[in-house]
């Protein structure tokens, strides 16, 4: 008997009688007209894996062996592997579909998931973050996280016991004075004496600030260096400590710098030094009364740390309690509440509390949809091969694998995608991570400052974002293909029927694929839709090729005289330069950081409503102003050199207010008064223009009443000064040039802004910028997986059905019938889809809406014609296959089984 | 009776089956089935070969070289004794199970 001739004697006689089929088969083949190479191939398709088969009848004959039980486990997830492998690769369209469709689910997910961990879970340098609360007050006016006066924090921190301390935090610009480069504009922290010591960071070299620091008024300025300037600026310098800098014109001694890992609280906005309060403002040349009148709200954040237990509940409302009690003593004292943010993150910048997390939480959830998506694809394509594997597993069954080695081999081979996908999927998120770097968040937060990239912990997520995903979308279709096997191999031949409970599971996860992809589709539409409305608003002023350019005279120390002379000089200089055809200096510009002053006016002859507020945002300028930035003089005159202090006072008005307060055209020569002074005359200021309403702060604004005021009636020292240039030349070319006129006239002055008025405008679009870019990216994305979803299943669907179509069409049923057929069966799934994509839409148009201009969330228009749109590509998927399928000659496919 | 018992039943009387008109390679065998069985060997006919190998195992087929009419090599599988005695009482009770779970699938049909 053949059995004991031996393992490699058994082994050729095997090979010899495979061999011999495949010849005979091969053979066969060709007499039916196949070429020689081409028979060969089918009669391997039809065999299957030889080696695999080899392989299985020697382990039949071993198996009486009786090998470990735990070798065998072992031994066989190896044979499952390299089946799985062999498999893939004789697969290679549907395994490029599933790993690709993997792996930008999982790429994407990863580099937002990381970004989203960058922006909002990292942990600030400092010993235990968690006990650390940021104190913000909400001001009179109901600002929240508004600033807070200097008398006010020493009440809460003196007075409060749940919170062990508590240090005041101001940041503020400074010019650090570099004879060799010029001078270098810096940003520093006025912090009290104890804001290292609560925070418990360390010292690099020196010491950090302490309480004696900020005690006296007029002792020796000291400052404290971040690491990063310290080694960038500095050169690392070893004899840093006690050597003095230049801040401002004054000389600072530098006592310490700060560990290398501290880069301040505030995410995205690292620190260069830190200042002694005191020492920051004399820098800022406050008035004394800053440190003593609760009305002058300064102080930008408060940060404490919690006593040991207690819980940041108690600390607020203890806070909350003393400032209702304070508001009774001295009803003048601004704050009406308290906000209290636990620190366990690091801070946000100013402005993007809410909407930084709100737009990263957007994005996470759009590319969890995508991610979702992907696996719905992918578990579509499995249930689908599956089910062509049918007869192949029917037969594995049939000589003898148990249920559980076929599940688990379509698990292995589950895995095996996933892997692949995974680790395709870091590449993309790392592409994903650097082309994104280019874009701002919310707040201008630049996304490349969050520095999200791929520790160890996202690639842990991602390992179990692809096992996770090989698991579910593996298991059920394993489950599902070897178990109906049992149902219905029985039954074959006669299983007809056009629904299958497979073919359920799989119409399902299409209505899934139809309305994520509707939900992404609409949300991009929206952004697209926003971004362009935003570029087509009319902005009431022309940003292309100007110039915005801010720099600070108050810091360098200039008196209010000298500050106009200044201004006067740098714009004549500007001027002469070639290409340009205007220049003003103003306190601000549109779209610029400087804040507006606004301030209440009478006006002769008008009588306001008995609540009516007559508030004006007024901006002082130049001459010139209207023409650098492009907005219309609608009637009179721009302002003059003659309009200098001692002639009469003149203004500007904008349009919507000469027709509010002058409604029949007669505002010219007509007279404004702004507050006066107790016991002095309001001075009159006669309206000598009207210029064209603007949008300043916002696109989404709506105009307000503005005044403009020359520059030269009022002579006064503005924390942040605006020079505008119009340029018909090369903005790229005149920027230096500018730079250098500015230092020319003093070498201590940089810009703090040097920019063109369009990429002002352009940063305020950052986030529909981000979520055009993004959304569409993934929309498009959405759909191809969908249309690629839809086309697997359909023809799958098909090739189950071959013989039942065959049959029919024997039966006289005509082509264009089948095709109604197979899309009839589609078009519940997608009608489905797009009415809970719709639904959904609608519940997320919350979240969206913050972000959006001139289209609101659940725009008809846009919803029907995406709809529309989605419904097309859908069917067309279904048609592709359907049409191909009723080609197929009746009698070869009833054969063909 | 258990779902692969069951099929490992139905692969066995169609292989013992096959073998009641006279001495067979694998390759015949298969053609067989895939003529007769309404595609159920379509996939993959190599796994014809281990559900062979043991039925051989199990004695139930014995196995001998010999020359086809081309006058090529080939191994011939022929019924044993045993063999024809378990094809006997596997089709006797295949027809008992399969009218059965027909009557039965006739009902829920109706």
């Amino acid at each position: 008997m053949s059995f004991w001739r031996g393992r490699e004697g058994y082994r050729a006689e095997v090979s010899e009688e495979i061999a011999f089929h495949l010849e005979m088969r091969a053979r066969e083949f060709e007499s039916e007209g196949m070429e020689r190479e081409e028979a060969w191939r089918a009669a391997l398709d039809s065999f299957g894996v030889p080696e695999d088969i080899e392989r299985e009848v020697l382990e039949m004959k071993e198996h009486k062996k009786n090998m470990r039980p735990v070798r065998e486990i072992a031994g066989s997830f190896g044979q499952d592997l390299r089946y799985a492998a062999r498999f893939l690769v004789r697969n290679r369209v549907f395994t490029l579909v599933a790993v690709g469709t993997l792996a930008l689910g999982i790429g994407a997910t990863t580099a937002i998931f990381s970004l989203l961990d960058a922006a909002l879970f990292r942990e600030p340098a400092v010993a235990d973050p968690q006990s650390l609360v940021a104190v913000y007050t909400t001001s009179r006016m109901g600002e929240p996280r508004s600033s807070t006066s200097y008398p006010e924090y020493l009440d809460y921190r003196d007075q409060t016991s749940s919170l062990s301390d508590l240090a005041a935090v101001f940041p503020l610009q400074v010019s650090l004075g570099d004879e060799a480069r010029g001078a270098r504009m810096l940003e520093a922290v006025g912090v009290t004496g104890n804001f290292f010591p609560i925070l418990g960071v360390e010292a690099s070299r020196g010491r950090l600030l302490q309480r004696s620091d900020d005690m006296l008024r007029a002792g020796a300025p000291v400052a404290v260096l971040s690491h990063d300037l310290w080694r960038d600026h500095f050169g690392s310098d070893p004899a840093i400590v006690g050597r003095s800098i230049r801040l401002n014109g004054r000389a600072i001694e530098v006592v310490g710098v700060t560990h290398e890992r501290f880069e301040g609280l505030t995410l995205g906005e690292g620190a260069d030094l830190w200042l002694p309060m005191q020492t920051g403002g004399a820098l800022r040349d406050f008035p004394e009364n800053m440190w003593d009148s609760r009305g002058s709200r300064w102080i930008a954040r408060l940060v404490g740390r919690l006593s040991p237990g207690a819980p940041p509940d108690r600390a607020r409302s203890e806070l909350l309690a003393l400032s209702e009690r304070l508001i009774q003593e001295d009803p003048t004292r601004g704050t009406r509440s308290i906000t209290l943010d636990p620190l366990g993150s690091y801070l946000l910048p100013l402005g993007a509390e809410t909407s930084l997390p709100r737009f990263v939480w957007l994005l996470m959830g759009v590319v969890g949809a995508t991610l979702l998506l992907a696996c719905a694809n992918l578990a579509n394509l499995l249930l689908a091969r599956a089910s062509a594997r049918r007869s192949e597993i029917g037969i594995r069954i049939a000589i003898g694998a148990g249920r559980g080695r076929i599940v688990r081999q379509l698990l292995v081979e589950s895995l095996l995608l996933a892997g692949s996908g995974g680790v395709v999927g870091l590449l993309v998120a790392l592409g994903l991570l650097r082309a994104l770097g280019a874009y701002e968040l919310p707040g201008g937060l630049p996304i490349s400052a969050l520095g999200g990239t791929l520790d160890g912990r996202m690639l842990a997520a991602a390992a179990v974002l692809s096992a996770a995903t090989a698991l579910l979308c593996g298991l059920i279709p394993a489950l599902q293909s070897t178990r109906r096997e049992v149902a219905q191999g029985l039954h074959r031949g006669g299983g007809a029927e056009l629904r299958h409970g497979g073919g359920r599971l799989r119409r399902a996860l299409v209505a899934v694929q139809v309305s994520l992809c509707f939900v992404l589709l609409a949300g991009s539409g929206l952004f697209i839709h926003s971004l362009r409305s935003a570029l087509d608003a009319d902005l009431g002023f022309e940003p292309h090729g100007v110039i915005v350019a801010n720099f600070s005279l108050g810091v360098l120390g200039y008196e209010p005289s000298e500050v106009l002379r200044f201004t006067e000089e740098l714009r004549s200089r500007t001027l002469a330069q070639p290409g340009v055809s205007a220049a003003a200096l103003a306190n601000v510009v549109p779209f610029g950081p400087g804040g507006f002053m606004g301030t209440f006016a009478t006006v002769d002859g008008y009588q306001p409503g008995p609540d009516e507020e007559m508030r004006v945002d007024q901006v002082f300028t130049t001459p010139g102003y209207f023409e650098s930035l492009g907005i219309e003089i609608l009637a009179g005159r721009d302002f003059a050199p003659a309009d200098a202090e001692g002639s009469s006072y003149v203004a500007i008005v904008s349009r919507s207010m000469a027709e509010l307060y002058w409604p029949g055209g007669e505002a010219l020569g007509r007279t404004i008064r702004p507050p006066a002074a107790p016991g002095a005359e309001s001075p009159g200021i006669q309206v000598v223009g009207i210029v064209e309403d603007a949008h300043w702060r916002a696109i989404e604004e709506d105009a307000t009443n503005f005044v403009f005021l020359p520059l030269a009636q009022y002579p006064g020292r503005f924390a942040v000064m605006t020079m505008a240039v119009r340029t018909a030349g090369d903005v790229g070319a005149l920027l230096p040039t500018l730079r250098g006129e500015a230092q020319g006239l003093d070498p201590e002055l940089s810009f703090t802004l040097l920019t063109t008025l369009d990429e002002q405008v352009g940063d305020r679009l950052m986030p529909q910028r981000v979520g055009s870019v993004l959304l569409s990216g993934f929309a498009a994305l959405a759909l191809l997986l969908a249309a690629v979803g839809i086309v697997g299943v359909v023809s799958y669907t098909i090739r189950e059905q071959r013989r039942a179509i065959g049959v029919r069409m024997a039966l006289g049923a005509g082509r264009d019938r089948i095709v109604r057929q197979v899309v009839r069966s589609m078009l519940s799934p997608i009608v489905i889809g797009l009415s809970a994509g719709l639904v959904g839409t609608l519940l997320l148009d919350d979240a969206v809406e913050t972000f959006l201009y001139g289209v609101s969330p659940g725009d008809p228009v846009t919803y029907g014609a995406i709809a529309a749109g989605l419904a097309f590509v859908a069917l067309l998927a279904t048609l592709v296959p359907a049409r191909e399928a009723a080609r197929v000659d009746p009698m070869r496919a009833m054969r063909a089984e | 009776m258990s779902g692969s018992d069951l099929f490992t039943g139905t692969l066995d009387i169609l292989i013992l089956n096959s073998l009641r008109a006279g001495p067979m390679h694998g390759y015949a065998i298969g053609r067989r089935l895939r003529e007769r069985s309404e595609g159920v060997l379509d996939v993959e006919e190599g796994a014809l070969y281990p559900a062979l190998h043991r039925l051989e195992g199990r004695g139930l087929l014995r196995a001998s070289w010999a020359k086809t009419e081309t006058g090529r090599r080939a191994k011939f599988y022929r019924l044993t004794p045993e063999g024809e005695a378990r094809l006997e009482r596997l089709s006797e009770r295949w027809r008992v199970f399969s009218g059965a779970v027909n009557q039965v699938i006739r009902e829920a049909e109706g």
